[in-house]
């Protein structure tokens, strides 16, 4: 079978339809396809309907407009019974508008993986002298949000955003396979999808930086403004950077981690070393919430203030030197709170004599 | 007043409608004018047969509706029977086929239906059950066992929630997927990703292109480097989320250097690093009435483990950095104070003339040696930042962190 193209051609000087100005647009108690006919008359064109406009050409119109500019007729064409008016050719074209719309259909494979990742809080180790025998400062796995995002929700608000009357004619679609959206819809409307999907990645990109300085003299204030910040803090670098999510706790933790032996035990007669761990360091845990009165930051700050390790010697019965133990002596630096840190501000922690100060710079990709 | 511009459609080039044979039956030139106003498609069907003086054949969907639906087409002067054709076929949603003997007219489902062939899809040419290793990074730092906490592997779904990089979908969500593109094809799954379908040409194509799309989104990679470095305290640096440059350009000023670098496919964790694993005796045991030294293997050095989730405008980076320096250890020793042991040895004897019952004989334990053990005590410096965070394009991740050498800097960054 052969599919051939038929070059028409120029569509012929003379015999050329032309589009009026202006037209007639006069009814009175007429059919559509009457007003439609006279419109073709006045083009001195030939006519063409598409089959699914049958019905709608039988409505019974009236109409005052006597020199309608074209373009205006041809809008409230559109508007008022839905119909897509052109001259092509030598021809007057009027097609439904759906019609339209889904000959053009194209299908577009959207990669949304990005979009239905869970959010893990990763909360940070304590710092503390453990007990002997116990666990020390330790890492902690991430905790999984309950929240997990749904693809179908994501499919009902494409639907419902873009085009909602689009997807029911059984030709537009949308599915979803293996973290991608498969929309099969006209161009103008993949543009749509393309543009929403995009936009609700940069809404869900918001995160924020989080900052630990240390400093050497302490505003008043437990929070201070823009303004006194960048006084305070415009030479200082920064103690600890790490960035978290919107809503998600993150943290930033150095430790300096040492094994020491802090006990014997005595175990079948035989002095049984026990053998632990300790850690000084700077631990950091945010989790911030955006506010458009600035970021309310539920802040845990842990820092070692000093750190000695002293050792005791062990001596048996008869005074025969059996082995050394550590009996460490640590101070820390803590606070847990929550903080509104107003824009290009800084929350302020004064313990004991150093001075901690904690901003958050949000990084907002929808404005 | 006549149009304020005139139209000229310089070339409109109009699909004609389907012909069979080898040249186009001469009925298509003809020379014919459309007048159809509101008129019978049965009427209008009648009126070609006696055009092209040929039978025109309905198919049944066809012949179905001819009697209620209403054709407009008029044309304004004479012009080929094939350009009349073709916009018949348009505006009616039909399908035309010219053949030498006759006409066919056919609804498009009609037409779809007669020109479906077999098509045999290999999906596994489309990566359609590509789901790459996930390759999750080492653990770095005092074992986890013996209390320190460090331990790169305890983070299992640390670097990014479920930690796979996709999974084998099910031959029926393939099949689902697949009618959603060509419409009910009758796909079946046979062995293998092998999938028998029956499609027209145009259905076969456009699957072809929706899988090679499928694909060309799966297969979407991106390298990235991690750079570890330090920089002395009063040094200012750019932190956070910094362009791309700018994160180059503090790379080039970092002390000592270290990059590791590697690729992903989009949604796959990958990893990378360098190790020192240094096997120590870290603990003595109890067994026996003696010292039984416990060996604990430490490592050392930097990590990366990663997961690139390439967006529209963003890389999703779920990452789990390792950056841990040997420090100053240090050693104890302990003696064996000296006292009995258990008994050490066991010895069964067999009773004169009675293999059946034996006794057992036990040697007396000794005293203890007063021997002295060594254990170290390992010391580190140990950091590892893990996050989820969103980079635009062009721009790479900086973290910051005290260090004895004045700051410590990791540099998470895309490269070509």
């Amino acid at each position: 079978m052969i599919r051939s193209l038929i070059l028409t051609g120029l569509a012929g000087c003379a015999a050329a339809a032309q589009q009026p100005a202006t037209v007639d647009l006069r009814a009175d108690q007429q059919i559509l396809y009457v007003l439609v006919e006279r419109l073709a008359k006045q083009c001195d064109a030939g006519l063409i309907v598409d089959h699914n406009l049958q019905d709608r050409l039988g409505t019974t119109v009236t109409l005052v407009a006597k020199d309608a500019p074209w373009n205006d007729a041809i809008a409230m064409l559109a508007s008022e019974y839905h119909l897509t008016v052109r001259l092509v050719g030598n021809r007057l074209e009027v097609t439904d508008a759906d019609t339209e719309a889904r000959k053009r259909l194209e299908t577009r494979i959207y990669d949304v993986r990005t979009m239905l990742v869970s959010t893990p809080d990763f909360p940070g180790p304590e710092l503390a002298t453990p007990a002997i025998g116990t666990a020390a400062a330790r890492y902690l796995p991430g905790i999984e949000s309950e929240a997990l995002p749904n693809i179908n929700e994501l499919v009902e608000l494409v639907q419902h955003q873009i085009a909602p009357s689009s997807w029911t004619d059984g030709l537009a679609k949308i599915s979803e396979s293996g973290g991608m959206l498969t929309v099969t819809q006209s161009p103008e409307i993949q543009r749509q999808v393309a543009g929403l999907l995009a936009r609700l990645e940069r809404s869900a990109a918001r995160q924020v930086v989080v900052r630990c300085f240390r400093l050497t003299a302490a505003p008043a204030a437990a929070t201070v403004d823009a303004a006194t910040w960048k006084s305070l803090g415009a030479d200082l670098q920064p103690a600890a950077v790490f960035v978290t999510q919107d809503e998600q706790q993150n943290h930033h933790a150095v430790l300096e981690q040492r094994n020491y032996v802090g006990d014997l035990d005595i175990v079948q007669g035989i002095y049984d070393p026990v053998v632990a761990t300790i850690a000084r360091g700077l631990v950091v845990d945010v989790q911030p919430s955006v506010t458009n009165q600035g970021v309310v930051a539920t802040v845990k700050l842990a820092a070692s203030a000093d750190q000695k390790l002293p050792t005791t010697k062990v001596q048996a019965g008869d005074g025969r030197w059996l082995a050394d133990i550590t009996l460490p002596d640590a101070s820390f630096d803590s606070a847990k709170d929550t903080r509104l840190i107003p824009s290009g501000g800084a929350a302020i922690y004064q313990l004991g004599g150093r001075i901690y100060a904690i901003t958050c710079e949000v990084l907002d990709y929808t404005k | 007043m006549r149009p304020a511009f005139l139209l000229l459609i310089a070339a409109a080039v109009l699909p004609a409608v389907d012909v069979i044979g080898d040249k186009p039956p001469a009925y298509l030139k003809a020379s014919f004018q459309a007048g159809w106003r509101m008129k019978p498609l049965a009427e209008v069907l009648a009126e070609l047969g006696r055009q092209i003086e040929r039978p025109v054949v309905r198919s049944n969907a066809v012949a179905e509706i001819e009697g209620k639906r209403l054709v407009v087409l008029v044309d304004d002067h004479k012009g080929p029977l094939g350009d009349c054709l073709a916009l018949l076929e348009r505006s009616q949603d039909l399908r035309l086929t010219a053949e030498p003997l006759r006409l066919r007219v056919e609804t498009w489902e009609d037409f779809r239906n007669r020109q479906r062939r077999p098509v045999d899809l290999n999906l596994r040419d489309y990566g359609i059950f590509l789901a790459p290793k996930n390759f999750p990074g080492p653990a770095l730092g005092l074992p986890v066992n013996g209390g320190g906490g460090g331990g790169f592997s305890i983070f299992g779904g640390g670097a990014g929630g479920a930690g796979d990089s996709g999974r084998d979908p099910a031959g029926d969500e393939v099949v689902k997927w697949m009618d959603g593109i060509a419409g009910s094809t009758g796909a079946e799954m046979r062995g293998h990703g092998n999938v028998h379908l029956l499609a027209t040409v145009e259905e076969e194509n456009a699957l072809r292109a929706a899988l090679a799309e499928r694909l060309a989104r799966q297969t979407r990679r991106s390298s990235w480097q991690a750079v570890f470095g330090t920089l002395a305290s009063g040094d200012a640096l750019p932190s956070g989320v910094v362009p791309q440059a700018a994160a180059i350009a503090l790379a080039a000023r970092l002390d000592r250097r270290q990059v590791l670098s590697v690729q992903a496919l989009n949604n796959q964790r990958v990893s990378a690093d360098n190790r020192r694993e240094q096997t120590q005796v870290t603990d003595l045991d109890i067994v026996g009435g003696g010292y039984d030294p416990r060996t604990e293997t430490v490592r050392t050095g930097r990590a990366m483990d990663i997961i690139p989730r390439l967006g529209f405008g963003f890389t999703q980076i779920g990452y789990h950095l390792a950056w841990v320096d040997p420090i100053d250890g240090a050693f104890a020793t302990f003696t064996d104070p000296g006292h009995p042991t258990p008994p050490t040895a066991v010895t069964r004897v067999e009773k004169a003339g009675d293999k059946e019952t034996t006794t057992t004989s036990t040697t007396p334990g000794q005293s203890g040696s007063g021997s002295r053990q060594t254990i170290a005590l390992p010391a580190e410096w140990n950091w590892t930042p893990r996050g989820e965070s969103w980079l635009p394009g062009g721009s790479s991740l900086v973290l910051v962190a005290e260090h004895p050498a004045g700051r410590a800097v990791i540099i998470l960054m895309e490269t070509p």
